[in-house]
């Protein structure tokens, strides 16, 4: 090296507006991808509001009908991009360092880009209401020939997926390499904890899958504006095609948005139980094997586009094996919990809610794998409330068991747990009160992405719209409890949890802005 | 490591960032990823998706040169040695191999620390000659070796 002084490698700590433009600190970044996930619940649950709204009874009252298929779409793109994924990308840079007693990510700015793409790609993606032609009514799944035929705010939601897609890559190669690279001396892979487990694994599906998505979209764009005819089956192209690329990216997000609520809940599940995990070297190749079938059981979605009985058989059986691992996660957390010294403080209350709906969401799950039930399933309210018991109360409410079991140690303060617990309460009702009608709709034939209805599925629509908007309010109390944490909660101990368990507990609440000093040694 | 014209050491220090892959263990991951890029290629090749194939082995350079990266600066270190004459500090980033010589009664520990636009810093400086050492370290770290050598060259490290 010929230069004598090199660039030093080393953080400080700006104040205003630059501490959070430029920052390449994990904690910050952290926080900015936690808020930013905050805003576009409130934004994606305004869209399910309004369209609750217009369910409320039968007939027309609110939107007409082009508006509400945006809103299907916005609602779904959002909830996924917007607040999911930027939630599980929050939690893994705030806690994969202080899990594997690292300073901070492998790629510091690499970390402030990945973020930063995303405000510009969902400013990009809402602006689409305000173009001719509005945004796509396609749904999130962005379907040809409709997707070819819609206007200028298509192009601009590719655009906006591929920012989201490179944020998200970026992110994910990131993480990878923090966790290879920048465990502490005596961390092995078998001794990671297992949010880092889920994370990891998480960051190897969103390798896997948006870049397809990525591929996929371009080519659509390229059908639209460049004449090629991939998905034009008058120019010889095969619209299944993008049904196929489509779900192969489509599936394995639904196991990118629950992997980290699987971390989230084996580490609280623990804490509360006063007990090691049981099983853990068991919940470790429980994920890998759910991140591998993830891959293989794409086209249960596309049963009855018409493919070849033995596909339908070959991922009929590969959807079902997917209950297996997930069974083994199931029974390890309850195992845990048996004769354990439990108490029910929030994120306790919120992992249990998590393991009770996720269950009810992976056994419709189990009815839809089988192919000719889902030929009748498909396309109906008994998916719409199938995929509500996987995202809401899999990955949501495990975020939330997160949020409020690290709420201490991010921000130094304790929440109040009173309000704490009558979120958990509300939520869960509300919830069940919302969806679990669905189910009955569906059964009874009541298609999906439709602003009107027969005059029979009035009733359970109303019970399912009603209790929509109180689970839309419950979720502004879990914006006020971070909010009253933050201006009045009592300081919280470096080990916020008696039962608490992992290097992040080791550090002070919260944690200095450059943590592990030295790197701790695991024996 | 012989150094030329140095004497018994009495100061004997290396600094190397923490590595955690192995190299086996990055051997593992590409094995697995030109595995994984493999299937899906030819999957979507079958199926008529070549134009995937380019982003997928964005992916795939992507993480191939996270793993290069990693590779080549598993060996960096800086290994710091204080005789009865000579300051020497011996260091490897990547390819890179560097020699410096400072003489032992005029070396003098600077610490800068962290300012506005700028990260902390640990520099060695004689003669008009300044080195920073210490790059691997995080601000806390950094100190304490500013405070070491101080002591150990007998004139207490400037900022530290």
């Amino acid at each position: 090296m010929s230069a004598e002084i090199d660039a030093g490698a080393l953080h400080h700590r700006p104040a205003g507006w630059r501490r959070w433009l430029y920052t390449t600190n994990h904690k910050d970044i952290g926080t900015l991808y936690l808020v930013l996930s905050l805003i576009m619940f409130i934004v994606g649950g305004a869209m399910a509001m309004l369209m609750r709204a217009e369910l409320l009874q039968p007939g027309l009252q609110l939107v007409d009908p082009n508006r509400y298929n945006e809103m299907v779409t916005l609602h779904g793109l959002v909830m996924v991009f917007g607040a999911i994924m930027p939630a599980a990308v929050g939690f893994a840079n705030w806690l994969v360092p202080l899990m594997i007693g690292a300073p901070d990510m492998a790629f510091p700015r690499l970390n402030n880009l990945s973020f930063w793409l995303l405000p510009f790609a969902f400013v990009l993606l809402l602006a689409t209401l305000l173009v001719p032609g509005g945004t796509p009514g396609t749904g999130w799944t962005l379907y040809v020939p409709l997707s070819v035929q819609m206007g200028v705010g298509m192009d601009m939601t590719i655009l906006a997926i591929h920012m989201m897609g490179a944020s998200s890559i970026v992110g994910a190669i990131n993480i990878i390499t923090t966790i290879f690279n920048l465990r502490a001396p005596g961390m092995t892979l078998m001794k990671m904890p297992l949010f880092v487990w889920n994370i990891l694994l998480m960051s190897f599906l969103i390798l896997g899958a948006l870049t397809i998505l990525a591929a996929t979209v371009t080519m659509v764009l390229t059908d639209r504006h460049f004449g090629t005819h991939f998905f034009d089956a008058a120019g010889g192209g095969d619209p299944l095609l993008y049904q196929h690329l489509f779900w192969f990216f489509g599936h394995p997000e639904v196991y990118i948005m629950i992997l980290p609520a699987f971390g989230i809940i084996s580490h609280v599940i623990p804490a509360f139980a006063r007990k090691p995990l049981f099983g853990y070297n068991s919940m470790v190749y429980a994920t890998v094997a759910i991140g591998f079938l993830s891959f293989v059981v794409y086209a249960h979605h596309m049963f009855p586009s018409g493919m070849l009985l033995s596909s339908d058989l070959f991922f009929m059986y590969t959807t079902m094996l997917v209950a297996v691992p997930t069974g083994v996660k199931v029974f390890n957390w309850i195992a845990t919990m048996w004769a354990g010294r439990m108490s029910f403080e929030t994120p306790m209350l919120f992992a249990v809610g998590f393991i009770l709906l996720f269950t009810i969401g992976g056994l419709s799950g189990v009815m839809l794998s089988v192919a000719p039930a889902d030929f009748q399933y498909h396309d109906t309210y008994f998916v719409v409330a199938h995929l509500h018991y996987v995202v809401f109360a899999g990955s949501a409410l495990g975020l939330m068991a997160g949020a409020y079991f690290w709420l201490p140690k991010w921000t130094g303060h304790m929440y109040n747990e009173r309000l704490g617990r009558w979120h958990f309460w509300l939520t869960a009702i509300f919830f069940n009160l919302t969806f679990f009608p669905q189910h009955f709709l569906g059964l009874a034939g009541m298609p999906r992405r439709i602003p009107d209805y027969a005059l029979q599925f009035t009733d359970f629509n109303m019970i399912s719209s009603v209790a929509a908007f109180g689970l839309g309010l419950a979720q502004l109390l879990f914006v006020y409890v971070i909010w009253d944490a933050l201006r009045a909660g009592r300081r919280a101990d470096a080990k916020a949890w008696e039962g608490a368990q992992g290097l992040e507990w080791s550090l002070s609440s919260p944690p200095p802005y450059h943590s592990f000093a030295v790197p701790p040694r695991i024996s | 490591m012989d150094i030329p014209g140095s004497q018994l050491p009495f100061y004997r220090k290396t600094i190397f960032p923490n590595r955690s892959l192995t190299r086996r263990g990055a051997l593992v991951v590409m094995a697995g990823a030109i595995v994984a890029v493999a299937v899906m290629s030819a999957v979507l090749l079958h199926i008529g998706a070549w134009p995937i194939l380019p982003f997928v082995f964005g992916s795939f350079a992507a993480i191939s040169a996270m793993l290069y990266g990693i590779a080549l600066h598993r060996d960096d270190f800086e290994l710091l040695i204080i005789d009865d004459a000579n300051f020497h500090i011996l260091r490897r980033c990547g390819r890179d191999h560097s020699w410096h010589r400072f003489q032992r009664y005029w070396a003098r520990v600077y610490f800068e620390p962290a300012q506005r636009s700028q990260p902390a810093r640990l520099y060695i400086r004689s003669h008009g000659r300044a080195l920073e050492i210490g790059s691997h370290l995080d601000e806390p770290r950094r100190r304490i070796l500013a405070r070491e050598l101080g002591n150990v060259l007998g004139h207490p490290a400037r900022g530290a």
